[in-house]
């Protein structure tokens, strides 16, 4: 046993110490690093097809190399970056210390699901590179990340391997998800009210009740899929008597739910951020707790916006488009709150502010686009073109990877103990924000003008558009690589951080010291106020302290 | 595979006609008008929601910046019903009203008038083949005729044109950007996507593929020639020479320009298939190690049921064609040609 007043980093040393420790801090490190390793990687094979893309002719690699580039980029950005970064990696670190809690409520359980998303994530990487290496052992992964049957049904047994690896990694979130719900219903501080709650926790709860619900359905999805292959029952597979759009339903009764799973841990960044570097309370609080909650349940029955040129019935496109436009409401709420918290107050433009302001940018963008795919008629002639990629990459990327970088920023300086270089990490951010837009304004451009989506050659007229959306993706390296060089050099230099640099008020600042001690807290903190009141007075009590006084703690509603 | 490879070099000489290049495309037809139409006002909607949002967020930034390390927010003020309330039912009105908007083109563009020209459209990995059964006043053709993606597909103006589609093999989309038109091809079922040029928009129109199917997806565009009606007429009865003309070495030629060349040579180079060079009448080995003797039999096996023999050294990457009796014994007499 270490002693339990030493920081978390330094109670315990070694390898194995950290590939046991049951320690939701470390663990959330682990998740982490892996996922920013997964970046890297994602990162390089969208490099690698901007590449190929400058000219229209196809002549850098083969059309079968671009088709696993592209599938490689979509299949470890989405599930193995997007959907752990924020409630894997920082969700672990943080909400037990946002809840003055000592751990998540099964710590043992929580290491299990690191495993597990490692294991899952070798077996994906694992898929990939056999596949790459010897098509006719397995088959290419070459299918997109969607996985489209029949096409996915026939290239071999690839798609059946991946798709296990994604059910594995979906397994690691289903019980990151229940682990998460149990730990914010049992385990807040005394005084921690539902609406004292950070949003970040409510955020994070809405996500966790869809990944408990919506996961098992790839499951399903799954096992149909192996009863298929292997049995030769036929369901998808029109040749044994099966039908393809079956799968496109199944498909995206998980992935449109996902969608929420990767955009609502943004937004639970984001409401930190914003009222931290404003000092200001959040603007309409219930409001914003509330359309998370909205969003979890509302995502689960607009699946079929994705098939509005499938040949689905007239009247199904009407109800899902109807419903689309539904969920278009409480994200515009979050935004208008957002921007109100800003009214009045004290705005910092720190590196964490900067990055939260790209996320207002281009998440408004990206969901402002969503209303020309949700308009039936419109979507006919957008449907899988570049405006669909633009938009979700308005979205997903300017949505959520946005606010996880800021919250890397946010947070660093209590997971490491140091401080970074200011300057560094705002060019970052400024840098990004150029290459972004560079790189995906003009892709709404060429979709608006026909290009399709995944297309190796293309026709000349597009060409000068894919030429400026290729320096993007480079100057979007550049961005990233300050960024991680900032974060680096912050290790190296060791510059200590103090222990509440933002003036925040949830408990992970005011209440223990930073980096944490093992067991976060010297005591059981409780919770005088909520947790924006950056006007009251700044109380830092615990149980033990208030009984010292002797003034026990008694709860009270103020 | 050096013709094919020129034929995929041509391909990105198509063009989609677009006076404003960064728009979209030139409409065609009335309903591509309309989808223009609500494309506009949502782009009108979306800057205004956007500047509403952004120049608040900038002029907040600069005005409440922080200049001091003390300085606080000047107020604390942090809810309004009023406000919740209209930031949640103005965009809803707004929004229905898209939604309504968006849902009648929808419907315009779905349900095609009376007496439209049916044209069958096959999709396969990868290309396309429309079967054309009547001409522009409605007489059948002598067979069902079979035109390929690798020549320019003609179609009359002033009717409208229902595609009847559906796929051998994988997804496939039917996507055409100057009718703002787009409808999923899928084996085993049968979808439709209507079409109608005016007499003075007679051009030729790109079509793509925009459902992803593997290796060519990016290369299945091609050629809609909207013509005249008498000119198509002339065109069509043209066709029909070859296509309902029994066996002949010329309509296996173009079946092979069509369908086969993107994956058998005839130079003898490997391509996704055993090039057709020397193949008529040669001892070919299996993937089992037996052996089997290129004649009628194992040919027409091999177009009709590709996967029951496998040659060695290739994967089961065939798929099914659907050949009638006549076409397949055209492509004995192209095999037999081929030295
Ligand atoms: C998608 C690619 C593809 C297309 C298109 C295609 N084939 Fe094939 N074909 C193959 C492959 C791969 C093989 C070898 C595997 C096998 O035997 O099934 C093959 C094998 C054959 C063989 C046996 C060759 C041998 O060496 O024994 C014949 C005959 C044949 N194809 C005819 C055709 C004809 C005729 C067409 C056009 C109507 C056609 N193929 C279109 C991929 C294709
Ligand atoms: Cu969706
Ligand atoms: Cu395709």
């Amino acid at each position: 046993m270490g002693d339990h007043n030493v920081n978390y980093l330094e109670a315990k040393k070694g390898l194995k110490s950290w590939l046991v420790t049951v320690d939701h801090k470390r663990i959330g490190l682990m998740y982490l690093f892996s996922v920013l390793f997964f970046f890297l990687a994602g990162g390089v094979f969208a490099l690698l097809f901007r590449a190929e893309l400058l000219t229209a002719k196809g002549d850098m690699v083969s059309a079968d190399t671009y088709n696993t580039f592209f599938t490689l980029h979509g299949v470890i950005m989405v599930f193995l970056v997007i959907i752990p970064s924020v409630p894997a990696a920082l969700g672990n670190f943080v909400l037990p210390l946002q809840l003055g809690a000592k751990d998540v409520a099964f710590p043992k359980l929580n290491l299990l699901s690191l495993y597990i998303f490692w294991i899952g994530a070798t077996m994906a990487l694992g898929t990939i590179i056999v596949g790459t290496l010897d098509p006719t052992l397995i088959g290419r992964v070459d299918t997109g990340w969607t996985f489209y049957t029949p096409y996915s049904s026939n290239g071999g047994t690839a798609v059946i391997w991946m798709t296990l690896a994604a059910f594995i990694l979906g397994f690691s979130s289903i019980l990151t998800g229940m682990n998460f719900i149990v730990t914010i219903h049992r385990l807040r501080a005394p005084g921690l009210t539902w609406f004292r709650l950070p949003l970040f926790i409510w955020a994070i709860y809405a996500t966790s009740i869809i990944q408990v619900m919506a996961t098992p359905v790839l499951g399903i999805t799954l096992l149909l899929l192996i009863m298929e292959n292997v049995v030769g029952i036929g369901i998808f597979n029109p040749n044994l008597g099966g039908d393809p759009v079956l799968f496109q339903h199944f498909f995206w009764f998980y992935s449109h739910p996902a969608v929420y799973i990767m955009i609502l841990p943004g937004m639970a960044v984001q409401s930190e951020l914003i009222a931290v570097f404003s000092q200001k309370k959040l603007f309409g609080y219930k409001y914003v707790a509330f359309s998370s909650l909205a969003i979890a349940i509302i995502s689960f029955i607009v699946w079929g916006h994705h098939m509005f040129v499938s040949g689905q019935s007239e009247l199904l496109s009407m109800i899902f488009s109807f419903l689309t436009f539904l969920v278009a409401i409480p994200s515009g709420v979050k935004i208008f709150n957002w921007v109100a918290t800003m009214y009045k107050g004290s705005i910092s433009l720190k590196t964490p502010m900067l990055w939260a302001l790209n996320f207002m940018f281009l998440f408004t963008i990206g969901g402002l686009t969503g209303l020309h795919l949700g308009t039936l008629s419109t979507d006919v002639h957008l449907h899988d073109t570049y405006f669909v990629v633009a938009h979700f990459h308005y979205v997903m990327m300017g949505g959520t990877l946005m606010t996880f970088v800021g919250g890397i920023f946010y947070w660093w300086p209590k997971m490491t103990g140091y401080t970074y270089n200011e300057n560094l990490g705002r060019a970052s951010a400024i840098i990004v924000f150029i290459g972004f837009n560079v790189t995906f304004l003009i892709q709404f451009v060429m979709g608006a003008q026909g290009m399709p989506r995944r297309y190796y050659q293309y026709i000349e007229q597009y060409e000068k558009f894919h030429v400026v959306s290729t320096i993007g993706a480079f100057i979007l390296l550049v961005g990233f690589l300050i960024a991680a060089f900032a974060l680096v050099q912050s290790l190296i230099q060791k510059n200590k951080a103090p222990d509440n640099p933002w003036k925040a008020r949830s408990l992970e600042w005011t209440h223990t010291a930073t980096p944490p001690v093992e067991h976060n807290f010297i005591g059981q903190p409780v919770v005088e106020y909520g947790p924006y009141d950056y006007d009251a007075p700044m109380v830092v009590e615990t149980l033990e302290s208030l009984e010292a006084k002797g003034q026990p703690y008694q709860f009270s509603e103020a | 595979m050096d013709e094919t490879q020129k034929f995929f070099d041509d391909m990105t000489k198509m063009k989609v006609q677009a006076a404003n290049e960064w728009w979209t495309p030139d409409a065609v037809t009335q309903a591509a008008q309309t989808v223009d139409g609500v494309y506009n006002l949502i782009t009108i909607v979306c800057v205004i929601f956007f500047v509403g949002i952004i120049v608040p967020m900038f002029y907040f930034t600069w005005k409440y910046h922080r200049k001091s390390e003390e300085q606080v927010a000047v107020s604390q003020e942090d809810h309004s019903t009023f406000l919740e309330i209209l930031w949640s039912a103005g965009p809803m009105v707004l929004l229905f009203y898209l939604f309504f908007v968006g849902f009648r083109g929808f419907l315009d563009l779905r349900v095609e008038p009376e007496g439209a020209m049916e044209v069958g459209v096959r999709a396969y990995q990868w290309g396309w083949e429309f079967q054309y059964s009547e001409d522009f006043e409605g007489n059948p053709t002598k067979c069902t005729t079979k035109v390929n993606f690798n020549e320019p597909l003609y179609l009359p103006t002033q009717r409208p044109v229902k595609f009847i589609m559906t796929s051998s093999d994988v997804l496939h989309s039917f996507y055409l950007p100057s009718f703002r038109q787009k409808g999923d091809v899928i084996p085993g079922r049968y979808n439709t996507v209507w079409v109608e040029a005016p007499a003075d928009k007679a051009d030729d129109y790109t079509l793509f593929c925009t459902e992803y199917c593997g290796r060519s997806h990016s290369q299945m565009a091609a050629t809609l020639r909207f013509v005249d009606p008498p000119e198509f007429n002339k065109w069509l009865k043209e066709k029909q020479k070859t296509s309902c003309g029994g066996v002949s070495l010329k309509r296996g030629k173009q079946i092979y320009d069509g369908v086969c060349k993107t994956c058998h040579s005839l130079d003898g180079s490997k391509g996704t298939g055993p090039t057709f060079k020397g193949l008529w009448a040669k001892e070919e080995t299996l993937e089992d190690g037996s052996k089997v003797t290129v004649d009628e039999t194992y040919v027409q096996e091999s177009i009709l049921k590709p996967n029951a023999k496998i040659v060695k050294g290739y994967p089961a990457a065939m798929p099914a064609q659907e050949l009638d009796e006549d076409e397949i014994k055209s492509m004995f007499k192209f095999l037999q040609s081929v030295k």
